[in-house]
Parts: structure tokens; sequence; C-alpha cells
């Protein structure tokens, strides 16, 4: 198994694709820290993990708050000397009309996506600088890089999450820690589900608009992550992976 | 738990009697794969099919040259004879020449865009036909470069049809998903080929100035080009497809102002 002993973080990971993220690097061995902002998620999930035997942790984290990713990259260091991958995958989904949705919400999607990634990655970075090794995964999106209505709070702080991934990936390359990312396409989550609820996506619709006819799985995105976060994906830096089913190459009708 | 993520799959790979090629070849191999190896220089591919088989690898070669579709739906029907399928395309057969724009004569133009864009389609194309779309699946992965993102001096045929051929692989993706056949590419920057060696050797390049420009400050080992390939092709890739993955160094999105300026020759 690649990541036996490894520490495996993963912001976010109380559910969906976060936790499928988790499943898959226990399997592999590593230790996971289920980060989470809401307790009750964030305990199921690790206690879930390690029925399956997965050696899983619960910590209670706000991205939002850098006094927090702070505290737990501290506690992580001391407890296992040393924090191996950390996956920025905490988000929000917030669909309205550019000319209505709320400053709140457009705040909070910046505050959660996009600086709380950067306050998380800052946090670990100087810790994976100081060890001299060490892999952080943003999970970017498709709506980072094609735009759909409504999305403006979702979709700019994915695009910028891409170019931080770029940045930081080339500002750390030569000391150790590589700076990846992942785009995926239409996925069952909680923003997809939330579309298909508001009325703002159908199915059908997703599944038209995907070159592979179908929508990609968490799993399927979990995997690409544990290749990039893997010694494999040695000499990939900066790069976000699309895993969207052909998605983004699709330009036409 | 051994788990090998190419367990019988048949693997047609162009140009892999040395380089990058053969890196992949021999990855593929390890992993379980029938390999076959596509070789301009009988040569040089049975001695790439010798040392896989001598590695209790799996693997066998044909001549090939990927710029006459003869040959190509040749091979193609060799493989088919042998194996009963193709699984696995792999288009990494490429040439390079320096060459001044202004000056570059025809035939050097063409050959590079033949091999590199033209060959890889019309391979791309009797595989499709003749085993991928009856099968319905199949995995290609086009080499193409990080050469065929921007702009470099001098380079103005091999980056044409790496761009070209980055994408192609995304028409071919979107138009092929619905047989279930997925196609990527592998973008690589400067790597530790042969082909790198014999220009360091003749002069005409110093590995230091690409380790330089390198964000990971060196240049890429074959076996890191080699594992890239392995993952878009193997099922761990399943959900994608039309993508290119730099295997960089973090060389493109890379602003560089400790530019060396631009060289009117290399």
């Amino acid at each position: 198994m690649s990541f036996n002993d490894k520490v495996v973080v993963i912001t976010g990971a109380g559910r969906g694709l976060g936790y499928s993220m988790a499943r898959r690097f226990g399997q592999e061995g590593a230790h996971v820290v289920v980060a989470e902002i809401n307790p009750a998620l964030g305990q199921q999930a690790a206690e879930s993990l390690r029925s399956e035997g997965l050696p899983a942790t619960y910590e209670p984290l706000d991205v939002r708050d850098p006094a927090q990713s702070i505290a737990l990259v501290e506690k992580l260091a001391q407890g296992h000397g040393h924090v191996d991958v950390w996956v920025n995958n905490a988000g929000v989904a917030s669909i309205a009309p550019a000319e209505l949705i709320s400053l709140q919400d457009w705040d909070d999607s910046i505050a959660v996506m996009l600086s709380g990634a950067f306050y998380c990655s800052q946090a670990v970075g100087r810790q994976m600088l100081a060890q001299g090794f060490g892999v952080i995964v943003n999970i970017a999106s498709v709506s980072g890089i094609q735009y759909i209505e409504g999305r403006v709070a979702y979709s700019v702080p994915k695009a910028a999450l891409i170019m931080l991934t770029q940045g930081l990936g080339i500002e750390w390359a030569k000391r150790g820690v590589r700076v990846v990312g992942v785009a995926p396409g239409v996925v069952m989550t909680e923003m997809v589900q939330k579309s298909l609820d508001e009325g703002s996506g159908s199915l059908d619709a997703y599944q038209r608009r995907t070159p592979m006819r179908r929508l990609g799985t968490v799993e399927e995105v979990a995997e690409a992550v544990l290749f990039l976060s893997s010694e494999q994906a040695s000499y990939i830096v900066g790069e976000v992976m699309r895993v969207d089913g052909g998605w983004a190459a699709y330009q036409m009708f | 738990m051994v788990n090998l993520l190419l367990k019988d799959r048949v693997a047609l790979i162009t140009g892999a009697g040395r380089g990058i090629g053969f890196g992949i070849a021999e990855m593929f191999g390890r992993q379980g794969a029938q390999v076959v190896i596509g070789e301009l220089v009988e040569e040089r591919g049975l001695e790439a099919a010798e040392k896989l088989n001598a590695q209790g690898y799996r693997a066998s070669t044909y001549p090939l040259d990927v710029t006459q579709t003869q040959s190509c739906a040749q091979v193609v029907n060799q493989v088919l004879e042998a194996y009963g399928r193709i699984d696995i395309l792999v288009n990494n057969a490429g040439l390079f020449i320096l060459h001044k724009s202004e000056e570059i004569p025809e035939d050097i133009w063409r050959l590079q865009v033949d091999v590199m864009l033209n060959g890889a389609f019309f391979m791309t194309q009797a595989v499709a036909r003749e085993a991928m779309i009856p099968q319905r699946r199949g995995a290609v992965v086009n080499i193409a470069s990080i050469g065929g993102m921007g702009g470099w001096p001098m380079r103005s045929a091999y980056n044409a049809a790496k761009a070209g051929l980055i994408v192609l692989t995304e028409v071919l993706a979107t138009e092929w998903a619905q047989y279930n056949i997925r196609l990527n590419c592998v973008s690589p920057s400067v790597t530790r080929t042969d082909m790198m060696d014999s220009m360091i050797k003749k002069g005409m390049v110093t590995l230091e100035k690409y380790s330089n420009r390198t964000p990971l400050g060196r240049v890429a080992e074959v076996s890191e080009i080699a594992e890239a390939v392995l993952f878009l092709a193997s099922d761990r890739a399943s959900y994608i497809t039309g993508e290119n993955l730099r295997v960089d160094g973090g060389w493109v999105p890379y602003g560089n102002l400790q530019a060396l300026g631009f060289p009117e020759e290399e």
C-alpha cells in the first residue's frame, strides 16, 4: 500500500467527494484526518472509516479561520511528526444570478474555497517546507475553466484556486513540496444535487452535455487525487488535472 | 497484494524502441500488458522487445512507419491477428529538428508534421476503426509536449504538430466517447531521453538551462513520464478524457523573471 504511515488531511471530508477521498487514502494505508466544520458529519465519517478498519480521526476545522488550520497543523505535527498530504476540498455551493446573489454568499464562497484553501496551504506549507516533503491537492472544478450561468460565486474562487495551485506549485517545488489540483466535471455531489433540487440544472442536461454521457463518480475523482498525491506523480507540479468525462474539451452545441 | 494495472491488455506503442516510448513499454510490461512495439528502425524494435522479454515481460515488435497509412493499417492488422484486440494505443513516435522558421526546408517541416500529427491521426484512425470502436472500448494516450502549448523560437514545425495533436485529442475524445474510447495527452517538458542525451553530446543544448528554467529545478526522468501515461491508459482514469496532462515540473505556468533573453541561435 503506497500510503502506509502517511498522514493525509482532507478538508470537508465529512461527506461526498471528501469522504470518498478519505476512504481511498485509508485503503492505501494512510492515517486519514477528516477535517470538517460540521462535528456530527465529521465524527460520523471518521467512525464509518474506522468501522471498515481504516485508521481515521476527526478534527474540527473551519477553513475560514486561519488560526484553526495553524492549530491543526501544529497538533498533527506534534502527534505524528509529519503531514504528508493535504487536500483542500472544503466547498460551498451558492447558485444565483450574478445581479442578485447576496454579498454574504459571495464573501463566504471566496472565504471557504479561495482564502480558506490559501490559509490551509500556508499553514501546512510551512510544516511541509520545514520537513522537506509534502503534497497539497486543491479540488478545483471545470466551473473554474468554463462558466455556467448562476455560478459566479462558485466559478470565480475555483478559477483563482487554479492559479493558486500553479503559484504555490512553482514557489515550493524546489523545496520538496508539490502543489497540484484536480478539476472534476459533473460528479454527483452536493453542488450538483443542489442545482438539481433548485432546478438550475437537470440530470438529463448534464448527461447530454458530457461527452462520456454520464456523470463522474466520487471514486473516479478520488483515484485522480490519489495518483497526483503519490510518488508516481513526482514531476507533476502546478498542474490541475481535469476529471470531467470530456466536459471541458467539448466546445460545440 | 500485487495488482497489475494493465493485466493482459494489448498495448501498441509507436516509436517504442528507445527513449520515452521504451520507458512506457517497460512500465506497461511490468504492469502485465502484452506490449507491441511499433518501430521505424526494425533492429531497434527487435532489440527493445528482446530486452523486455528478457525481463520477463511480454513484448513483440513490428516495423512501422507512421507517415505511411498502409504501414499503420498493416501493423494494426498484424496486432489483431496476433492478439485479437488492441486495448491501448500510445502515439509516441516523434522527431525534432531545430531550424530557423524563415529558412526551414519544406521537407523538414512536412516530416515533423507528418510523423507527429498526421501519423498520430492515421494510426489512431486505424486502431479505432479496426479495434476500439468494434470493441466498444479503448484508451489512447498521445505524447504531446509543452512545446505544443506555446512559443519556442526555431521549433515551428514541432510545436505546431504537438499543438495540433493536443486539439486532435480533444476532438476525438468528444467524438468517440460514445464508443467508450478515452483519449488523452501527456505533455512532458524536457526529459532525459536518448534524443536529449545525443543533443547534449553534440553540444546543441545543455541541461543546465532547462533545469534552471524549471520550477522543480531539474529535467524529467523517462519513468516520470511513463507513470503519467500508465495512469491515463489504465482504468484508474476511467472518467478522464480529452485532457492534456502536463508533466513538466511547473514549466508552462511559470513567469520566469530570470529569463535569459531571446536566443538568435542555439
